[in-house]
């Protein structure tokens, strides 16, 4: 039984075993040797991002009413503490008046610095890019909200009732999107948001694998690029915008 | 007179044993709680290893799915509530819920309910031994509503300008 936390291969195969076999092998009496069915993980190599068009992203919130569905994020009618995984921000030129709407959510950074200052290692990114909040470990010292440029991250402040079953969510714990990883290790290749924006909204937002040359979003940010918001810290989000 | 003394103390020490004794004998057994049927026929471990030894299954599971992904529904909270949890329990009333009522009863506070779902979802997600089979969102496969979703949406990139 490791409780060891280090994402570690070899040793994590080591410890599943064979794939395949259903039932775990009891050894001695509490003492198990770990075989699965369990699917094999994060996709090797890959690193999920959103492409995310401004051009054609307009007055619409079919994304953010579709992410708090999706993983059962409520409103306390108390807008100040609501969570938010993913909120509209509208901004303007103040030089031409040219206004844009775009939806903002965790940016799933490459170097994230709510995971540089977690005490605790619960702040952390997958070996796929996503970067997540392990709320076993989470003590609610709320510094990776501080450090986050992006006010990506929001706090529970109170006891929840009615949780979805795929996102655990409670008090004394901080979140925010997850990029519909409950889908992904499904196989699904598509988030709650990206889904919502092509059946209601315009048609704005992209998933895909950003190491996967041929997948949809490497394709389209290479003909067309896509900018990082803050490009200027260095945090090389897995989220791009196109048109800012 | 030293002697007197230490006979009656022993007489009194006699006493007070035989009382305890028959205190014990008056006291029937603890009874267990009365735990709820469970929806399918066998566990995903035998009895005494999932009685046991839960917990350790649960814990090497969740550091498995959240760090790596690797996710087992044999060994998820989630497969345990889909089986013996009923949809109309409550978190309030103990004795309506599978693992709130053995807990309550052993004294054993766990935490686990406060974040995680207490109550099976609609579309239930039972485990590979389950009779009733697996539910699809324990596919690792992606099912076909999914696969449908996807290529509408490649679809629709695809004929639309950027
Ligand atoms: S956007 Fe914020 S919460 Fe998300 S990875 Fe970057 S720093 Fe962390
Ligand atoms: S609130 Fe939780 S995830 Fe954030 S820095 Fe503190 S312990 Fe880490």
């Amino acid at each position: 039984m490791s409780h060891d936390s280090t994402p570690d291969l070899s040793r994590r195969r080591f410890i599943t075993g064979a794939v395949g076999a259903v039932a775990s092998l009891t050894v001695a009496p509490g003492i198990f040797l770990m075989q699965t069915n369990a699917q094999a993980g994060t996709k090797p190599g890959a690193r999920w991002g959103l492409l995310i068009n401004t051009n054609v992203c307009g007055d619409c919130n079919a994304c953010v009413t579709a992410c708090h569905k999706e993983n059962g994020v409520g409103s306390m009618n108390r807008p100040t503490t609501d969570a938010q995984w993913i909120r509209k921000v509208n901004i303007t030129d103040r030089a031409t008046g040219h206004s844009r709407s775009l939806p903002v959510m965790c940016q799933h950074c490459e170097h994230p610095p709510c995971v540089d200052v977690c005490p605790t290692g619960a702040s952390f990114r997958r070996a796929d890019g996503i970067v997540l909040v392990n709320k076993h470990t989470c003590i609610g010292c709320r510094y990776c909200m501080m450090a986050c440029p992006y006010k990506a991250r929001s706090f529970i402040h109170e006891h929840l009732t009615d949780q979805v079953p795929h996102a655990p969510r409670g008090k004394g714990t901080v979140e925010s999107c997850t990029l519909c990883v409950h889908r992904i290790d499904k196989g699904e290749r598509t988030t709650a948001c990206v889904e919502a924006c092509h059946t209601e909204g315009n048609g704005a937002m992209v998933f895909g694998d950003l190491n996967d040359p041929n997948s949809e979003i490497s394709r389209r940010l290479a003909e067309y690029g896509g900018a990082a918001i803050r490009a200027d810290l260095g945090l090389n989000p897995g989220v791009r915008y196109q048109g800012l | 007179m030293g002697r007197g003394i230490s006979l009656v103390r022993m007489i009194l020490a006699g006493l007070l044993l035989a009382g305890a004794v028959f205190a014990l004998a008056g006291c029937s057994p603890v009874e267990g709680p009365q735990m709820m049927q469970a929806r399918g026929d066998q566990c995903v471990e035998p009895l005494e290893v999932i009685r046991r030894d839960h917990m350790k299954l649960l814990s090497h599971e969740k550091d498995q799915a959240v760090l790596f992904g690797v996710r087992n529904p044999n060994h998820s909270i989630r497969g345990c509530v889909e089986c013996h949890v009923s949809p109309t329990a409550s978190r309030d009333d103990p004795s309506s819920h599978f693992c709130l009522n053995c807990h309550s009863f052993n004294a054993v506070r766990m935490d686990c309910f406060q974040c995680h779902a207490d109550k099976p979802a609609n579309d239930y997600h039972f485990h590979a031994l389950n009779p009733h089979g697996p539910g699809f969102g324990f596919d690792s496969a992606a099912d076909s509503a999914s696969l449908a979703r996807d290529l509408e949406s490649i679809i629709a990139l695809e004929t639309q300008k950027p």
